[in-house]
């Protein structure tokens, strides 16, 4: 299916102004961490991310390379986990890295208990409300200018595009990297739903601190279980039928002779 | 003669998945059940991703070779999403192999009594795909009505009447089509 416009944000206010009436609906995070840290942090293994570079004194992760240069970090992604709603800001405080700059992303996954609410996301208006939301959270927090959330709210970053594209997207079964082809993932909402199951927000850069990031985390994850809320609506059935006389069209055949 | 229902399809997004209706006129069923000689395959079988809610199985009525492959729609709409469909695939997505549309379920046993038959496919479907397969539905199950089962009622006269130009032969006469 063609790629579309976004949609327009609807009203969340009577929801994000009353949180205590948002039951979620989102039942897991899956979060994406990009920027520099000394070593890997144990557990885990940084890897490789192209888009992450000019952070000085780290060494962008390569393949192969099984440790940074002497007195270099090492700068790409930390992919988390699945992490269940109760553990995933203590993740995110603990994990976060030393170093970032405005090449870093924040990729967060969420993950549905029921294939409806994920299909109730298909809707060209979430990732308009996202952006909308967004840019009044920005506000709110006074982000200055030179934030590099801006140029991703205004829809100036190839990384987090403003177009719809669900359709086709949840088609994809493996990640690549064309940012122009019909269906590809750089959009400010990603449905990899082929490959992880989840909606996955790459609007968000990652932010000066790791309490500023959970802050942005908590905030898509609200958005997101209000604009669900607030979209609820007894599904419609679509009906296709075929009807026919049941008599047909006669033919007549003469043969003179 | 007014038009009957001859296959009606009802598509609706669930909790799992997309929950598929399909209530055929008994002519439809009578003509699978003709080609199978009886003999039925549990759709579990050959394919994992029609589920019944009520855990009961899920028949259909066996086709023979030369009904297991694809056919064209002829004289397919401009905005036709689907030129082709197939019957062989039961159990299987609604999008099959090379673009072809899945109309394997309208050879579910039961599919002509009560409400129908109903099974659930899962994944994620968002409001336009629905729309765009209920459109291919349509179309394809023309194409398959007019193909296998659009009646044709021939009536041949033998005339000693003298044509013009004196010569003998026949003519057919089509009053509608």
């Amino acid at each position: 299916m063609a790629t579309k416009k976004f949609g327009k944000a609807i009203d969340l206010s009577r929801l994000l102004d009353n949180r205590r009436l948002i039951k979620p609906r989102i039942t897991s995070v899956g979060i994406e961490l990009e920027g520099g840290w000394k070593t890997n942090p144990s557990p885990y293994r940084i890897i490789r991310d192209g888009s992450v570079h000019g952070l000085n004194g780290y060494q962008p992760i390569d393949g192969g390379m099984s440790s940074p240069r002497d007195g270099y970090g090492l700068a790409g992604e930390l992919p988390s986990p699945v992490l269940k709603l109760d553990s995933w800001e203590e993740w995110v405080m603990k994990y976060y890295p030393e170093a970032i700059n405005h090449t870093c992303g924040m990729h967060v996954h969420m993950g549905f208990g029921t294939a409806m609410h994920y299909m109730k996301c298909m809707d060209p208006q979430l990732p308009a409300t996202v952006v909308e939301y967004f840019k009044r959270w920005a506000g709110d927090n006074k982000l200055d200018d030179r934030h590099p959330i801006w140029p991703r709210l205004r829809g100036e970053s190839q990384y987090c595009q403003h177009v719809y594209a669900g359709e086709d997207q949840i088609m994809n079964n493996s990640k690549d990297h064309s940012q122009t082809r019909q269906g590809h993932r750089y959009t400010v909402m990603n449905y990899a739903y082929g490959r992880t199951g989840t909606v996955e927000c790459r609007l968000l850069p990652m932010m000066d601190t790791p309490k500023m990031a959970v802050s942005a985390i908590k905030e898509l994850i609200d958005i997101t279980n209000a604009f669900l809320i607030a979209t609820a609506a007894k599904e419609k059935k679509v009906t296709a039928t075929l009807a026919a006389d049941p008599e047909g069209s006669p033919r007549v055949r003469q043969l003179f002779i | 003669m007014e038009a009957v229902n001859q296959i009606v399809t009802c598509l609706e997004r669930t909790w799992d998945g997309l929950k598929v209706t399909v209530k055929l006129h008994p002519g439809i069923e009578e003509y699978f059940k003709s080609r199978s000689e009886g003999a039925t395959t549990d759709v579990s079988l050959v394919g994992r991703s029609w589920r019944s809610k009520k855990d009961v199985p899920l028949l259909v009525h066996n086709i023979p070779n030369e009904l297991a492959t694809y056919f064209a729609v002829s004289n397919p709409r401009p905005d036709a999403q689907y030129v082709s469909y197939r019957l062989d695939q039961p159990g299987q997505r609604l999008v099959v192999g090379d673009g072809n549309f899945n109309l394997s379920f309208i050879r579910l046993v039961g599919a002509s009594e009560g409400d129908g038959v109903s099974f659930t496919i899962p994944g994620v479907y968002s409001e336009d795909i629905i729309v765009q397969h209920s459109r291919a539905i349509e179309q394809v199950a023309e194409a398959f009505f007019k193909q296998f089962l659009k009646p044709v009622k021939i009536t041949s006269i033998i005339s000693t009447l003298i044509q013009e130009g004196g010569s003998g032969g026949y003519k057919e006469v089509r009053q509608g089509d």
